[in-house]
């Protein structure tokens, strides 16, 4: 879908990115991340030609996107920043209207289009179509941002730390919601992060840049169990493994059993906490209830070797 | 954020936009500002040729015509001055319009007459060169305050350089522009009184007449009227500014 191709980009003398090849794969969210300075903002930026590569070149579904009007590429492709960059004299409304307004979308088109995307990402529209920015939380106006982003059904979406303003139990919300809606749509996502556990958790891959070049490319697994170099495991940190259950259900882990006599949590606890019971209990299995009935067993070893087995299972 | 409903909101009634001009014609009723100033006349009865509604009005049509002079050279050159890498050139426009403000209007009137005669033609030019300065400062401070994450949100969704400026930046920069417009008026009803030293009638008429034949109730009748129209538009201009077209905050 997307591919970069020895992509550059220099400042003066000092090269911000420097031969930079990648393959977003279509239907997939790719997390660019990295430490601060690495890149990953001029990448994102060289996709949309916000900014102008120094050398090489970025296709898009095989076409240079040179070869296309900057303002038409770039409505083709959902933009998502970190400051929302919402207009604060236009309504909720007329903020998620603007690329289809653009695109001279008729009026009943794009208002039917604006009310579907609020419920979308969880506003409803009778309530918040009418609102001013500034009457909106920090949350609630990124839902609206992405709203935006996807007002005229883009195959693209290039998000710039899109969660990085919010407050964690407002991020944990919205990276939620915004796993539900990927689930759903199956856009090429890109998405700028250097929170790692934003990249476990929502990355079907992991684009893992250093000082402007790819240090590693790969799905999260890869990442923890086949690190490329030591900076992708020092980076990664000794607990990548942990922050990686972080972002998981238990329920994902539940096998058939006989939950009788075990410590019993919820199948809505995520994978570390589950095993943060374990550890305390001192039992290697719990029983996984959903709403009061047991659903299964998770065991310990079903946490600990999926990959290690996965390894065996492949020699 | 709950919203406040209708009715709770303080209702900040414009009286202003009112009693100003109301007051105002009351003064041009035929004989009431005569007979108010009265006393200071030793007793003479004033009248006026042409009668006062029409100085008024000519002094109304000064200040307009340079007004809308202002908008049409300073609200573009304001965008041109404000676009990226034009820095040195805003500094310049900056510079050249703060010196339009140092010298003194007489001496720009006294200068732009032995090029363009009497009347009309100077006062208006010193109207404009005056009116420039809070409509050029106030645009480019507008447009500048607009924040550089609205402009990026707005070319990364395709918008070309016209469409940001129309959609984005002009509303955003909108209140502050019309602040400046309503400086820009309401100061130039008191410039505009010099016009009459120049045979641009207007209010300055019975001003410089009254200097001239040492008669304080004419200066008065003058001071009053242009007074009370600087009042008027300011008022009229003040609902502009706070209408629904400036964005909420
Ligand atoms: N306009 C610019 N002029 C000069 N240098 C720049 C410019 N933009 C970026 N750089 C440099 O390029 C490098 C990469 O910047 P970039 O913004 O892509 O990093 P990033 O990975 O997004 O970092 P962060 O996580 O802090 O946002 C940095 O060293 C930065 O200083
Ligand atoms: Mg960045």
């Amino acid at each position: 879908m997307i591919e970069l191709q020895h992509l550059e980009r220099r400042y003066g003398d000092a090269y911000a990115v420097r031969d930079l090849n990648l393959k977003f794969p279509e239907g997939e969210l790719t997390a660019l991340l990295g430490p601060s300075g690495c890149g990953k903002t001029t990448t994102l930026r060289m996709i949309n030609r916000l900014t102008e590569p120094s050398a090489g070149r970025v296709l898009l579904g095989g076409r240079d996107t040179r070869d296309l009007r900057p303002e038409e590429l770039r409505r083709g492709l959902g933009y998502v920043i970190q400051q929302i960059g919402l207009f604060p004299h236009l309504t909720v409304a007329q903020n998620v209207a603007t690329v289809p307004e653009l695109l001279g979308w008729d009026r009943r088109r794009t208002a039917r289009r604006v009310d579907d995307l609020l419920e979308l990402v969880g506003l409803d529209p009778a309530v918040y179509r009418a609102k001013k920015p500034g009457e909106l939380s920090g949350g609630q106006a990124q839902r609206v941002g992405v709203a935006r982003a996807l007002a005229a059904d883009p195959p693209v979406l290039l998000m710039d730390e899109p969660f990085g303003a919010l407050d964690p139990l407002a991020r944990d919300r919205l990276q939620d919601a915004f796993k539900d809606i990927q689930q759903r749509l199956r856009k090429t996502v890109v998405l700028v992060t250097h929170d790692i556990d934003e990249a476990l958790r929502l990355g079907d891959r992991i684009a893992l840049m250093h000082a402007g070049t790819l240090a590693q490319f790969g799905t999260p697994d890869d990442l923890i169990h086949r690190p490329a170099s030591p900076f992708v495991r020092h980076f990664l940190g000794e607990d990548a493994v942990l922050r990686q259950l972080a972002g998981r259900a238990a329920a994902e882990f539940v096998r058939p059993g006989d939950p009788a006599g075990l410590p019993r949590i919820a199948d809505t606890l995520d994978a570390r906490s589950a095993l943060g019971v374990m550890l305390r209990e001192g039992s290697d299995a719990l029983a996984v209830l959903r709403e009061g009935v047991p659903l299964g067993v998770l065991r310990w070893d079903d946490l600990r070797v999926r990959e290690a087995q996965a390894r065996k299972a492949q020699a | 954020m709950t919203s406040v409903p209708a009715s709770r909101r303080p209702s900040r009634v414009p009286w202003g936009v009112i009693v100003w001009p109301a007051l105002l014609a009351f003064c041009l009723l035929p004989g009431v500002l005569p007979r108010l100033v009265q006393p200071l006349t030793a007793g003479e009865r004033l009248t006026f040729e042409p009668p006062l509604w029409q100085l008024t009005l000519t002094h109304l049509g000064l200040v307009l015509l340079a007004t809308g002079v202002v908008l049409l050279i300073g609200v573009p050159l304001a965008v041109v001055v404000t676009r990226p890498g034009r820095e040195a050139l805003r500094h310049l426009t900056e510079t050249l319009v703060g010196l339009g403000q140092t010298v003194p209007t007489f001496a720009v009137l006294a200068l732009a007459v032995p090029a363009l005669g009497f009347g009309w033609a100077p006062t208006l030019l010193g109207l404009i060169v005056y009116g420039l300065v809070p409509v050029v400062s106030n645009g480019v401070a507008g447009l500048l305050s607009v924040e550089g994450h609205l402009l990026d949100a707005a070319r990364g969704m395709g918008m070309s350089p016209w469409q940001r400026l129309q959609r984005v930046e002009l509303p955003l920069a909108l209140p502050v522009l019309l602040a400046g417009v309503r400086t820009s008026t309401v100061y130039n009803v008191g410039t505009a009184t010099i016009g009459a030293a120049l045979g641009a009638g207007g209010l300055g008429a019975p001003i410089i007449n009254g200097l001239s034949q040492q008669n304080p109730g004419l200066v008065l009748v003058g001071a009053v009227l242009a007074a009370l129209l600087a009042l008027s538009l300011d008022a009229l201009l003040g609902l502009v500014v706070s209408s629904p077209l400036s964005p909420a905050e």
